[in-house]
């Protein structure tokens, strides 16, 4: 009996006395030193997807000790994408909580807009974070998020564009407009499919833009008789196809890496990513053929800035600034844009850079097979509003999989 | 001591049930606007939460029935064989497996591309993935069925032997035998109905944990219609707001069916016992 | 000979996942339609991919080894007290729900009160999260076990004029020995395999082995996912091969 009454109180105590409380100090007026010094010895927790194993590893291998080292800041990252964040600081909203069991999060397009919409975003802090001076807000890529200001809630942090992904030895020249896809699917059925999940709709809004007519049809807010007309058409285009689709189109993969696994075995000839260096690092961890390369379709494919953001609720704002701006500075951006580590775009303006970086973000090393940014560049499409997103998630699944 | 046992093995449950029910009528959490039935109709109506439950029922009792099924069929044709000490041993190895690196196997071995769909192409049997059966992620669940019956009968052919030592089932047969019974009547009359009776709690209580499977369904599964644990957890991780509601309407759905289910368990084993003494 | 077959067939079926399993994790391009992988590889297990397997089996064992002996004392001795209550079918049937309730959905109607308690995404809550999952199942375990005889021992230490404390330390755990080391390798078990619940009150932030395998599925991984598989059913194979009953619980399934 005793040892049960032991027990329980002493899960009691660490349960209560686990955090290590930040000292407090109001993350909005105190003066950056002063807010770096605050943060020193805290623990920031983290929630971002972890769906590849080069992010993980840089986050894990490089970020974490570096900043534990330069700031004394522990990073505590947990696996979580866009609904699930929004879910869990909406679970702790629903709870009535003050205070987030997230200080951090990795977010961008419509999770920006839903945690806007429930008023579950800190800000606006970047410009106060010292870095910040060197990010090229003129470049609507990084400027907007989904057609949205960014008014400071969140931070860019990197800059992507779709790529799909081919094996030249089963494909020795991939189709770029949506014609030949057609013709391509027909000719090879069971072979292409499209994944319903965020790069899977992320393409589709490509395709609608393309068969809108011109690169901004969907420019400027939601609206909802052009989605009407232009989905229509693209609904249209995909059921015409659909049977000829893995599984005569009656399922859909929903993860990306069922894909990439898929496609490393032969059962699909096309994967795709929304980074656009992804086929290079897959080669590297010998998951993909080294005979696999990406294109993107002539009437473009979307490019779009992912951001860092800060939860209302956050304990430790000062700890997560601090490490915001690490991770925007020079240094992290260099080494994430290296494509055997991430190869993710850089959202800083190069031009602003003190005098070394700048030679070294001109000298980075190359890609091997993945196209080089400046050949995809003029393919790039701007995101549409957010309500386009989350409408063609929710009509692919009724008219599509559900017909 | 009652107490704790109520305040641990009792109250969470209970309280989240209460609180579930609560939020399902719009009492509680921060969409709640006041009593409505409004998520109970919506919920009610959509089919997809009823087709999860005939589909959870109907997996659950396929890989029941199927392991019961292959587990007497093994013990009859194997018996004495089991009982050698090192195949005995080697009988529990599956139960160290865990559900989710038994999907994890499904998936690699029964996948288009996976080991079978691979040796079927070396015996030249399959050209390429797509003429291998789909079995993982398929309309039919096969592939979770199979992964379920792999995680079940291994375990209910254990406890047929137990049962068999245990209700002197050598001694039983022989008796049988000479009053004249043959074999086949010996199974039918005498071994089958004994086991199944000592069987049957166990047989409904591996039900309802099957009913509640999640990491195989999960990983092998399909979207829609989802089985019940998958398709509830999904409608809880989703941030449109209907699906809140719907989501606390389906475990207070789940919760019933498992409350009717633990009651018939119960009858079962007090009929059991009462029988037996 | 035909049984022979048969019994191999259903060996093989049992114990070929543990041969695959180290073979997958060992290989390094292993893709449709080749038979055997194109190379082997030790890459993956000398850590050069840079995984946490010390600290993700560390965690799991740092939940399964307190939620064992937690759940077998407090079910051990809430057993003797229910077991011999007027009101004790009462008890067993309240017993039974959570424990056949499934864990996942489970964990979804307690979450509200974790993330009230802020208990969410920490160590300490997922402890007690599985420590409420497998206390009714400990108390189960043990309710058949304190039966006639057990009640005229303990009655024995009083009219020798013992102690209630007596009678658990000299008496009721000595006799007791091998049942409750069949229901601390049980809980081990189910802690060490449980997904779903400490997915979703961890909310990932409790790294765990299953956590793991499921997190390199999700990067399409397969070799490391295999790896983080093996890690898993070694300690109940191990087990297993100290003592088959701490791994079958047939006795727990009698009602």
């Amino acid at each position: 009996m005793k040892s049960i009454y032991l027990l329980f109180t002493f899960l009691l105590f660490i349960a209560c006395g686990g955090n290590n409380r930040p000292p407090q100090i109001d993350p909005d007026k105190a003066p950056w030193p002063d807010l770096e010094a605050a943060a020193k010895g805290t623990t920031v927790r983290m929630m971002m997807w972890q769906g590849d194993p080069l992010i993980n590893r840089y986050m894990s291998e490089w970020v974490v000790p570096e900043l534990k080292k330069r700031y004394g800041i522990d990073l505590n990252i947990a696996p979580g994408q866009g609904n699930e964040i929004v879910k869990a600081l909406l679970a702790e909203k629903d709870a009535g909580l003050q205070e987030s069991s997230l200080d951090l999060c990795w977010i961008n397009g419509e999770t920006f807009f839903q945690l806007r919409q429930i008023e579950a975003l800190y800000g606006p802090f970047a410009k106060r974070l010292p870095n910040a001076q060197y990010i090229d807000f003129q470049n609507p890529f990084v400027a907007f998020d989904f057609q949205q200001p960014v008014d400071g809630y969140e931070c860019p942090w990197g800059n992507v564009q779709l790529a799909l992904i081919y094996d030249t030895l089963r494909t020795p020249a991939p189709p770029r407009t949506l014609q030949a896809f057609e013709a391509y699917v027909r000719a090879h059925p069971g072979k292409c499919t499209i994944p319903y999940e965020f790069t899977g709709m992320t393409l589709l809004k490509s395709w609608m833009i393309a068969l809108a007519g011109s690169p901004d049809a969907l420019d400027g807010p939601f609206d909802e008789a052009k989605y009407g007309r232009y989905s229509a058409i693209l609904f249209d285009y995909i059921n015409r196809i659909k049977p000829y689709f893995w599984r005569k189109g009656e399922t859909f993969p929903e993860s990306l890496s069922a894909m990439h696994q898929m496609f490393a075995n032969s059962e699909l000839d096309f994967t795709m990513s929304n980074n656009d260096n992804e086929v290079d690092n897959k080669i590297l961890q010998g998951i993909f053929p080294p005979t696999a390369r990406s294109f993107v379709f002539e009437s473009g494919t979307i490019q779009n800035s992912h951001f860092l953001g800060i939860p209302a609720g956050a304990r430790n704002k000062a700890g997560a600034m601090a490490a915001i701006n690490f991770l925007i500075g020079p240094e992290a951006q260099l080494r994430k844009l290296d494509p055997s580590v991430w190869g993710d775009g850089t959202v800083l303006d190069v031009a602003k850079l003190p005098g070394t970086w700048k030679t070294q973000f001109e000298h980075i090393p190359g890609r091997k097979n993945a196209l080089p940014r400046a050949a995809i560049q003029p393919y790039a499409l701007k995101e549409p509003a957010p309500e386009y997103m989350i409408r063609l998630y929710d009509d692919f699944r009724k008219r599509v999989i559900g017909r | 001591m009652i107490i704790f046992f109520l305040l641990f093995g009792v109250l969470p449950l209970a309280a989240g049930l209460v609180f579930t029910l609560l939020y399902s009528l719009g009492l509680a959490g921060s969409l709640g606007e006041g009593f409505t039935l409004q998520y109970w109709h919506a919920a009610l109506r959509d089919g997809e939460l009823w087709q999860s439950l005939a589909l959870s029922a109907a997996v659950s009792i396929a890989a029941v029935l199927l392991s019961t099924l292959a587990a007497f069929a093994v013990l009859f044709a194997c018996r004495p064989l089991l009982e050698q000490k090192r195949v005995h041993y080697l009988l529990h190895w599956p139960l160290a497996m865990p559900p989710v690196v038994a999907a994890f196997v499904s998936f690699q071995w029964l996948g288009n591309s996976g080991v079978l769909s691979r040796v079927a192409h070396a015996l030249g049997w399959s050209a390429d993935t797509g003429d291998f059966p789909a079995l993982i992620n398929d309309p039919y669940y096969l592939g979770v069925l199979l992964t379920l019956l792999l995680l079940s009968f291994p375990f209910f052919l254990l406890l047929l032997l137990n049962h068999y030592r245990s209700a002197q089932m050598g001694e039983l047969a022989q008796l049988a035998a000479t009053l004249g019974a043959g074999a086949g009547q010996i199974r039918r009359h005498v071994a089958i109905p004994v086991l199944l009776q000592r069987m049957r709690p166990t047989l409904l209580l591996y039900f309802v944990f099957l009913f509640g499977a999640f990491e195989v369904a999960l990983l092998l599964g399909r979207q829609s219609p989802a089985m019940i644990s998958v398709f509830i957890h999904r409608k809880f991780n989703k941030f449109n707001l209907l699906d809140l509601p719907v989501a606390n309407v389906a475990t207070v759905v789940y919760a019933l069916f498992i409350v009717a289910l633990i009651a018939a368990f119960l009858q079962l084993a007090r009929d059991k016992n009462t029988a037996g003494t | 000979m035909m049984r022979r077959l048969l019994l191999a067939l259903v060996l093989a079926l049992f114990v070929l996942p543990f041969a695959f399993l180290p073979a997958l994790s060992l290989a390094g391009q292993w893709r449709y339609p080749d038979l055997l992988p194109l190379e082997w590889t030790l890459s993956h297990w000398m850590g050069a991919t840079g995984r946490h397997w010390a600290t993700d089996a560390a965690t799991s064992l740092a939940l399964a080894l307190p939620v064992a002996c937690a759940s077998t004392a407090a079910g051990f001795i809430s057993a003797r007290f229910l077991a011999w209550h007027p009101k004790r079918r009462l008890w067993l049937t309240l017993a039974y729900f959570p424990y056949a309730f499934s864990p996942v959905i489970y964990a979804h109607c307690l979450k509200y009160f974790f993330n009230v308690s802020q208990l969410s995404g920490t160590f300490a809550g997922v402890l007690l999260a599985q420590f409420i999952l497998t206390y009714p199942f400990a108390i189960l375990l043990f309710f058949s076990h304190f039966d006639r005889r057990m009640r005229a021992m303990e009655d024995l230490v009083y009219t020798l004029g013992g102690s209630m404390w007596t009678a658990f330390r000299r008496v009721l755990v000595p006799v007791s020995r091998p049942a409750l080391l069949v229901c601390f390798f049980q809980v081990f078990l189910i802690s060490w395999f449980e997904y779903g619940l400490t997915s979703v009150i961890g909310l990932g932030q409790v790294r765990t082995l299953t956590i793991a395998v499921f997190q390199y599925i999700g990067e399409a991984n397969v070799y490391v996912a295999a790896l983080a598989a093996c890690l898993i059913c070694l300690p109940p194979l191990a087990l297993l091969w100290l003592n088959q009953r701490y791994v079958f619980r047939s006795s727990s399934w009698q009602g």
